[in-house]
């Protein structure tokens, strides 16, 4: 099933989902990692139900991102280290994720797709571990299953 | 997106691929959130702590940024160092050994001396309705909210993109629609709350919409409690309190949007956040000052414990600036002879250095609590555990 979605930062992606419920604070998330320097993405935020969870290389999948305006310095940083997602779908962008994923690109030409969604059948469809396809020339996020 | 003259010579690179880039970065920004143009800002502040060894990406941006031998277009200021220069640790300079090479950058940029979150207390200071590019969500709340200047919350490095450039793509809380109020919070309070803990409620329920609070009895630094928690366990970057906040003042009920949600806070709400947020009663360190004390707040803490000597270690942290305003005043000696120590630093920097998060600490910020492990308990409560009155057992 195909949805449309609008491309904050446009790039292909395709990979396993990871849904977390709540809104993403990314610098509580992904502040251990980056400190200890860690290979793996882990979100390290106690308070989320992600918590735990490597998100390395997956798709994203959160209603949107929140907390410290360092966040857009912490998502350029999980990107260059190599531990952030592959790709991010919100239901609602925010001005920190947005700036973390135009800096990568503009900056470093690393692309990290970030592309919001509002459809209400993909939230209610989108499980962790079904694979997720971006099109940014279609505009759409496709769920297969 | 509609660019001057000037504006497309830059994104063309004619100024340089470092004017180049970040004018790119704004436009991109501003695009995706419907931006029709940049506007010109009267001064950025900056919000990452330089130096940290696990961010080498702002380092090297920094130097090839510096090397480029620009300068800043507007006055920038910068959030407090993550430690007291003076009192360095191995673990310390291992997070953040570029410190020194970062900050040689940033001044050569033209940065602002402050090191402080709350530039508004005399190092940066908005007048009502100015434009800014400022990050820092606790600064973010304070000018939008109690000064009534504008800025969007911005990423960190945005603000340095906006500081180059002098500029700030035109959206969000720039714009009079999107200041009005979306939630009506109703305040069924028996007593005066402490801010704080209001404020990180209130950032818990709202997330990031605009909410316009019930007239409380609040000074200028309460609001910038209040605004600093809610920003943190939320995102608010923008509140109005009825009667008090200038754009609730200047368009009473008007502040609030043709459309808005209703929320009730009861004592009895605040209570069961106060008891969830207590995970610790006997603290090693109390730390007031998160963000950064003012000058009329530190002459409160001085009156209330002159004379006492603390039975815990104690540290009030404040800006530079406000520091040395402080020290000219009598209450500064009555406020250092409790053994009580005047800070600057960051203290949610502080404690990610090793062992300093193990310490069990209290606070009257809902923002340190929510960052940290440090455990939250209002400023009576604090005061009382100062004073070795074990107020802080349940």
């Amino acid at each position: 099933m195909k949805y449309s979605g609008r491309f904050v930062v446009s790039g292909t992606a395709r990979g396993e989902a990871v849904c977390g419920k709540r809104p993403l604070n990314t610098l509580a998330s992904f502040l251990n990692a980056l400190v200890t320097h860690s290979e793996q993405g882990i979100i390290g935020d106690p308070n989320h139900d992600l918590f735990g969870t490597d998100v390395k290389g997956k798709i994203l999948v959160v209603p949107t991102t929140i907390g410290s305006t360092t966040a857009g310095l912490v998502f350029l940083e999980a990107i260059r280290q190599g531990i952030a997602p592959q790709a991010v779908v919100v239901r609602e962008i925010d001005t920190l994720l947005a700036a973390g994923a135009i800096l990568s690109a503009v900056w470093f030409n690393r692309v990290m797709p970030v592309v919001e969604v509002a459809d209400q059948t993909f939230w209610q469809t989108v499980r962790t571990g079904v694979q997720v396809a971006l099109d940014p020339d279609a505009a759409t996020v496709e769920v297969l299953g | 997106m509609e660019l001057t003259a000037e504006e497309r010579s830059w994104l063309s690179g004619e100024a340089g691929p470092i004017l180049q880039k970040a004018l790119e970065t704004l436009v991109r920004y501003g695009e995706v959130f419907g931006a029709r143009r940049l506007v010109p800002i009267s001064s950025s502040h900056f919000v990452f702590p330089p130096g940290a060894t696990s961010f080498p990406t702002i380092q090297e941006m920094l130097e090839g940024i510096s090397a480029a031998g620009i300068k800043l277009k507007v006055p920038m200021t910068i959030n407090p160092r993550p430690y007291e220069p003076g009192e360095t640790s191995p673990a310390a300079e291992k997070l953040y050994g570029w410190r020194e090479q970062a900050e040689k950058y940033l001044f050569d940029l033209g940065l602002t001396d402050s090191f402080t979150c709350t530039p508004y207390y005399g190092d940066n200071v908005p007048k009502e309705g100015e434009i800014l590019g400022w990050a820092e969500s606790s600064a973010v709340a304070y000018a939008n909210s109690v000064i009534g200047a504008r800025t969007n919350r911005n990423s960190a490095i945005i603000e340095l993109c906006s500081a180059l450039t002098g500029k700030t793509p035109e959206f969000g809380l720039l714009l009079d629609e999107n200041r009005r109020g979306t939630v009506r919070v109703h305040l069924d309070l028996e007593e005066e709350p402490p801010y704080s803990l209001l404020g990180y409620l209130i950032g818990k329920k709202v997330g990031r919409k605009v909410p316009v609070l019930d007239q409380l009895p609040a000074n200028e630094s309460d609001l910038k409690d209040l605004g600093a928690a809610a920003a943190a366990s939320g995102a608010v970057g923008l509140f109005h309190m009825l009667r008090v906040t200038p754009e609730a003042r200047r368009l009473g009920e008007q502040v609030l949007a043709d459309k808005y949600e209703e929320l009730t806070i009861t004592t009895q709400d605040l209570k069961n956040l106060e008891h969830e947020l207590l995970k610790e009663k006997d603290p090693e360190l109390i730390i007031i000052g998160c963000p950064h004390l003012s000058l009329s707040q530190l002459t409160r803490w001085a009156e209330r414990l002159a004379g006492h000597k603390l039975a815990v270690n104690t540290w009030f942290i404040t800006s530079p600036r406000v520091d040395r305003e402080f020290r000219s005043t009598p209450l500064y000696r009555d406020l250092t002879a409790t053994g009580a120590q005047i800070k600057h630093f960051c203290p949610l920097s502080y404690v990610q250095i090793p062992p300093n998060g193990s310490l069990r600490i209290l606070t009257d910020s809902g923002k340190l609590c929510y960052y940290t492990r440090a455990s939250y308990a209002p400023p009576e409560v604090c005061l009382a555990a100062m004073l070795g009155k074990g107020g802080t057992g349940r």
